[in-house]
């Protein structure tokens, strides 16, 4: 099988750098064609710009508004130097692109567009929801306050939270195709915001300071107890019972345990 | 719940399904003998144990109506990695649930030390990497626990090291793997320009039995100082050439279903319902004129 694994190396170590990849690359040797004079660079040179073009495109798909906001040219630029740094890694090519917000907030030159990587991460909630298995609607009827207090709850995959500092939202919003031009003022300040999906519904809802920390805090395996706790602490009017009827009709949670229970001694 | 639709492919022609016609395919439920999908855009993401998402609530509906195939470009069989068994693990996930008649891979590779490419790389034809490529084939049937079939894949280079042309390894592979072949004539067509061999010889080559599935799609003809290459595309009309070699692979391999593949620069779905029509209409020119040819001799 060496012969095979050399071969294949040296295929993908082309795919990946080109004939940037020394003076003059290792390539697999390929058999010259009667009717044409093609170099094997040039035949190679298929392949690699195949590969860019892909994984550019499928990084184009799941964030199209940053593809909008920050233009194809430099878009190209950024994803060509993503691609290098956050090589795919499964056979599937919707799981690539999950750093890129966390790229772009690095990333030289895009310092004006401080919002950037909070939109990109919106991009990819909305990707990561778009794939995920809907949640399952939870009973909690049976339950009395003492025993829902010393719950911990399980949440779905379906959803995911987030806060940005930014009118990310609104940004977004105004960036889909057919949207009439709008101008979002910075000054709107900050959004926290929850994606989920029911059936073939990809929807936003704005959070409150308290419903946020409640998620939260319950994502984090704290009892309700102490998630109503944190949440009171962050906005002291929350509604309690309010916020958890829609985390069970938007299925945010999923399923709960019971505390484990203390040993007794006979 | 209505019941489903039996999952046996019928010898017809049907469609690659895409996620833009999802919605049109479930309001018009077109005259097409069955659907096509590519098994990763249904995984969900990053190996969960689950498939699922919005592609899966339409694929599932999708699926009462139509027979389905399950089609992977994902798989890297011909990779000297490790196989990829949590991508195995949701594939079979997906096939449990979508109960496909027909699951597809590729001959070709697409990783190396876990980076992937997610591009269908060629293979070179060698008795090692058949040898290879037996086993590779022989541990997904019995990981899946059913027979698949393997699709000839397009390509721009051929190695000097390869040793059997590609028309017999493909024979091979089927036979010592006991899988079943998805013969594509337009990338038997492409290959056939891009390395200078007769495709008829390729057709001629495969045992009739070993034929489950074809395919059928447009590829670019692209003009360089140093010569032309064909390119498989899959973003434009079948060409009169692939539809006259389709005629002869009907001809050999009778009552095998087809399939129109169209990836990206997708048209309406009118535009792939009739190609469908058309690949069942030269089905049915072939078979009626041997039937002629029959009565005259």
């Amino acid at each position: 099988m060496n012969t095979l694994r050399e071969q294949q190396r040296s295929f993908a170590q082309f795919i990946v750098n080109g004939e940037d990849g020394g003076d003059a690359p290792e390539t697999p040797v390929l058999k010259q064609s009667p009717s044409s004079q093609f170099k094997d660079i040039q035949r190679l040179q298929i392949y690699r710009n195949n590969f860019v073009i892909s994984l550019r495109e499928a990084l184009a798909g799941v964030y199209p508004v940053i593809h909008k906001l920050v233009g194809e040219a430099f878009f190209h630029h950024v994803a060509r130097e993503y691609i290098q740094h956050h090589p795919s890694c499964t056979g599937n090519l919707h799981d690539f692109g999950d750093k890129f917000a966390d790229f772009l907030q690095a990333f030289p030159g895009l310092e004006a567009l401080p919002y950037l990587p909070d939109v990109a991460r919106l991009e990819w909630a909305y990707h990561q929801v778009f794939h995920a298995t809907e949640g399952e609607m939870l009973n909690l009827s049976a339950l009395d306050e003492k025993q829902m207090a010393s719950l911990t709850f399980e949440l779905s995959s379906h959803c995911v939270w987030l806060s940005s500092d930014y009118p990310v939202l609104r940004i977004w919003q105004a960036n889909q195709d057919g949207q009439e031009e709008t101008t979002v003022s910075l000054d709107e300040g900050g959004v926290r915001y929850v994606v989920l999906r029911h059936g073939p519904q990809i929807e936003f809802h704005l959070l409150s300071a308290g419903v946020f920390t409640l998620i939260d805090s319950l994502a984090k395996s704290n009892t309700f107890a102490q998630a109503c706790e944190d949440a009171l602490g962050v906005e002291a009017d929350c509604d309690i019972a309010v916020a958890l009827q829609f985390l069970v009709t938007q299925k945010i949670v999923n399923g709960f345990s019971h505390p484990p229970t203390a040993s007794r001694t006979t | 719940m209505i019941p489903r639709i039996n999952s046996d492919i019928p010898a017809r022609a049907g469609i690659g399904l895409r996620a833009p016609h999802f919605e049109t395919v479930l309001e018009q439920l077109p005259d097409v003998a069955w659907f096509e999908a590519h098994s990763e855009n249904y995984f969900g993401l990053a190996h969960g144990d689950r498939v699922g998402g919005k592609p899966l609530y339409y694929l599932e509906r999708i699926r009462e109506h139509y027979p389905l195939s399950l089609h992977g470009v994902g798989l890297s069989l011909g990779s000297v990695d490790p196989l990829n068994r949590p991508h195995l693990k949701q594939l079979k996930n997906l096939i449990d649930v979508i109960e496909p008649g027909l699951v597809s891979e590729h001959l070709s590779w697409s990783s190396v030390n876990g980076r992937y490419f997610n591009d269908l790389l060629p293979m070179p034809y060698t008795e090692e990497v058949l040898a290879h490529m037996v086993n590779r084939v022989s541990a997904t049937q019995d990981l899946l626990g059913r027979q698949i079939l393997i699709e000839n894949a397009s390509s721009y280079l051929e190695f000097s090291a390869s040793t059997i042309p590609e028309w017999e390894f493909v024979v091979a592979l089927a036979q010592q793997a006991d899988c079943k072949l998805l013969l594509d004539v337009n990338n038997i067509y492409v290959n056939a320009m891009n390395h200078m061999f007769d495709p008829l010889l390729f057709l001629q080559s495969v045992p009739a039995e070993l034929v489950q599935e074809i395919h059928l799609a447009g590829h670019t003809t692209k003009t360089f100082e140093e010569g032309v290459l064909r390119i498989d595309t899959h973003d434009q009309l079948v060409c009169d050439a692939v539809w006259s070699l389709y005629g002869a692979a009907v001809s050999r391999f009778a009552d095998v279903p087809a399939l129109i593949e169209w990836d990206s620069n997708l048209p309406p779905l009118a535009v792939l319902l009739e190609e469908a029509q058309r690949a069942d209409a030269v089905a049915g020119f072939v078979a009626n004129a041997e039937e002629r040819h029959e009565h005259i001799a």
